[in-house]
């Protein structure tokens, strides 16, 4: 019994479901990426690695805080469905399964008597997406739904998985007893504790034993990695600046705020990318100053496609010596990514 | 009864928990049946509701006491007695909260005769019981000499250099042992000490400066574990072990790697000031300080514009400049390696004003020198200390964010 008077049990699927490891690894050889580790499959172990005298479970991603009482999930009843799940609504399996059939597998009441009958389907899950890796795009949830999603009871309540980042914080709504689901973690949880999903995370957390002093030290160590960063990047500004003018390449509704931030002089060259004929421009007034001016290309986006820097190397302009990709240089705050990684740090 | 007493100024808000800190490690380490402690606060009104809940909090948690004395109000005649004596204490530096120590004596019941006096920057990581056992018969205080902190502490202090105490005597008052029977008799001295110091102008250390006057001849000089500085102790590589460490002069950094460090964060993260808004505030200042960073990158661009960039640096760090750098072949290096090479910089930057902006790399160079010739820093030098990394000897003094949290 632990400090909340609960209990906890351990199973190194490692060791207990290595075989079905290795056909997941046989039909799937690209699930263990980046994003997806094989650990996301390991759900689909759980009605056979718990005793057999368990007939129900529920499984819950890892990003997620519990708000309501967990009960208001266990009470639901099944028939010989295999899954309770909640409809995600959104999306569809490219017309295999519908968009109000789809559901995200996060959050999951399982049906254990069921499912331990149920691998040859999944077995057979996993083979159409190793013969049909167009549909792949979420791993598990992908298999999950082809294998159960017009079998699943579907609950149309989002609060057993609200996911903090594509509902509840655009509709900007108040915290209640919900299951929040911190989706695509580096979007959804930052460390900018004044809004109230990441409060609410930070919350729960301070709270458990993996909060001591050593994540203090851990997150300052994790800044002073950002910070390393920067002061490279500026060691590097000032050897590319050496002996050489700027110019700037900005969109016309920044020129004002980056005009600002750089503190650019009158005599100093601003291109405004106003147009798909900017680049001319731009290429041109390189051309005419190589060498001797360093163009600070402010717009990470040019008419919502990301900018061609391929257009510039192809005319033999190198970047960090004749051009440098000056949104980096902005007094913008942490970004998201770099927020999130001081929590993981944690 | 042990009865320990701490001063608390905080106008911050952010200065209570290193006290709450302090006591916690207190009650951590005392071995006696509860409750065995009573800790007495010697604040003004810049102590918050907020933050004397959290005092009663830690020390319910801990079964122990917890009294608070508005000196504003108690001791209202005294603090007019020094400001007579001082008519500006607040503006002479590490005054204000240090001077409540001398109101001990009177702001305590008449029934508590003796009193334990700790710093508020300190970790008590021992039995504090250990302390208070020691008897002080008919002497004023108990105090650690400075001598078994520091092999020069003393040397800090005008008092001991002009004769007026003798250096195996002068004490540092970061821990007493209060015999407040005795003190009560002697209310005078405290104010003739005040007096003595004005008059010869000993303001650097005042309160111990007023402190050693009084009674450096009545003090018992207590064993050295009872207080140690955390600076001394890295400088003679100890470990850490049953001792009173303060962490004077900024001794106190956010690497958890490093002992001392890892021991007040140890301490601090039990109390009630290690929460979410701790983290919170630890993170606004971090982006603070990313941002500060972003905005002297953009500065870079602005201050090299159409300038090349020149190099002044002591020999054996050349090649580590020219590393760090990248720096060119056509990128002069002055080498600083006497006084004359200074009047050789100077040369050189007046006879390149304007088209070169000299990166100077030294440790504690005098750039007072170079703007009183009519230099400007960020037109014609800058320090290249402030572009260095963690790892290439620039650390961040992460002190300050600790004091902001």
């Amino acid at each position: 019994m632990g400090f909340y008077g609960q209990l906890v049990k351990f199973y190194n699927v490692e060791e207990l479901s290595a075989d079905r490891i290795a056909e997941i690894r046989k039909y799937l050889p690209t699930a263990d990426n980046k994003r997806f580790t094989i650990g996301a499959f390991y759900r689909f172990f759980i009605p056979f690695v718990l005793p057999n005298n368990i007939e129900k479970a529920i499984y819950l991603d890892g990003d997620i805080i519990v708000t309501l009482d967990i009960n208001e999930l266990w009470q639901f009843e099944f028939a010989d469905e295999p899954l309770v799940v909640v409809n995600s609504g959104r999306i569809s399996l490219w017309g295999i399964v519908k968009a109000e059939d789809y559901f995200n597998n996060g959050v999951l009441l399982m049906n254990l008597n069921v499912l331990r009958n149920e691998y040859e389907t999944v077995k057979a899950g996993m083979k159409f997406f190793s013969e049909n890796p167009q549909h792949f795009k979420w791993p598990t949830q992908d298999v999950h739904n082809y294998c159960f999603a017009a079998r699943a009871i579907k609950l149309q309540d989002q609060k057993f998985n609200c996911s903090v980042g594509y509902y509840a914080r655009p509709k900007k709504e108040p915290l209640g007893k919900k299951i929040y689901h911190y989706i695509g973690l580096w979007n959804s949880l930052t460390m900018d504790l004044s809004d109230p999903f990441n409060r609410l995370w930070m919350s729960y957390f301070i709270r458990t034993p993996f909060f001591d002093e050593d994540s203090m030290g851990r997150l300052y160590k994790a800044f002073l990695q950002v910070r390393s960063d920067l002061k490279n990047s500026a060691l590097k500004l000032s050897a590319i600046m050496s002996g050489k003018t700027r110019a700037f390449f900005v969109e016309p509704a920044k020129v004002d705020s980056i005009k600002k931030a750089f503190s650019i002089r009158d005599d100093e060259t601003i291109i405004p990318a106003d147009n798909k004929e900017a680049i001319q421009r731009l290429i041109g007034a390189m051309k005419i100053t190589q060498g001797k001016c360093v163009f600070f290309i402010m717009t990470a986006k040019l008419f919502n496609e990301n900018f061609p820097f391929d257009l510039l190397t192809k005319e033999g302009f190198v970047e960090n010596k004749d051009f440098v990709k000056g949104w980096n240089y902005l007094d913008s705050p942490l970004s998201p990514m770099a927020s999130y990684s001081f929590i993981q740090a944690m | 009864m042990i009865h320990v007493c701490f001063a608390l100024r905080d106008e911050t808000g952010h200065s209570a928990k290193f006290v709450g800190t302090a006591m916690l490690s207190m009650f951590e380490n005392i071995f006696k049946h509860l409750p065995s402690i009573t800790v007495h606060i010697l604040h003004d009104n810049t102590l918050t509701a907020d933050n004397r809940s959290k005092f009663s909090y830690l020390a319910g948690r801990y079964g122990q006491q917890v009294k608070f004395y508005n000196v504003v109000e108690l001791c209202a005649d005294k603090i007019a007695e020094i400001n007579t004596i001082f008519p500006s204490a607040d503006e002479i530096p590490s005054q204000g909260a240090a001077f409540y120590k001398f109101l001990i004596p009177q702001i305590l019941p008449a029934d508590i005769e003796k009193a334990i006096y700790i710093e508020s920057n300190t970790i008590v990581n021992t039995d504090i019981s250990e302390l208070w056992r020691i008897k002080l018969g008919y002497n004023a205080l108990g105090a650690v000499p400075a001598l078994d902190i520091g092999f020069n502490l003393h040397t800090q202090d005008k008092i001991v250099a002009d004769g007026f105490v003798q250096p195996e005597d002068y004490f540092n008052s970061g821990v007493l042992l209060m015999n407040l029977r005795f003190l009560r008799f002697k209310e005078t001295s405290i104010p003739e000490g005040m007096k003595f110091a004005l008059k010869h102008k000993y303001f650097n250390l005042l309160d111990q400066t007023i402190l050693n006057y009084c009674f450096s001849l009545q003090t018992v000089k207590l064993p050295a574990k009872f207080n140690q500085f955390v600076s001394w102790a890295r400088r003679r590589k100890e470990t850490v072990t049953r001792k009173i460490y303060q962490y004077t002069d900024d001794a106190l950094r956010l690497e958890m790697n490093e002992p001392f460090n890892s021991l007040w964060l140890e301490y601090f993260s039990k109390t009630p000031w290690f929460d979410i808004a701790t983290i919170g505030k630890l993170y606004e200042d971090l982006q603070q300080v990313h941002i500060g960073l972003k905005k002297s990158m953009a500065n870079i661009s602005l201050v090299m514009n159409n300038k090349v960039r020149a190099f002044c640096v002591v020999p054996a760090y050349v090649d580590e400049l020219k590393k760090i750098f990248n720096v060119r072949d056509d990128e002069e290096i002055i080498l600083l390696k006497n006084r004359e090479s200074l009047q050789n910089l100077f040369d050189t930057m007046k006879e390149a004003q304007g088209k070169k902006i000299f990166f100077i790399m030294a440790q504690n160079f005098p750039f007072h020198t170079l703007s009183k010739a009519g230099f400007v820093f960020g037109r014609d030098f800058l320090n290249a200390m402030e572009f260095l990394s963690e790892e290439q000897g620039a650390s961040l003094n992460s002190y300050k964010l600790i004091q902001g949290i």
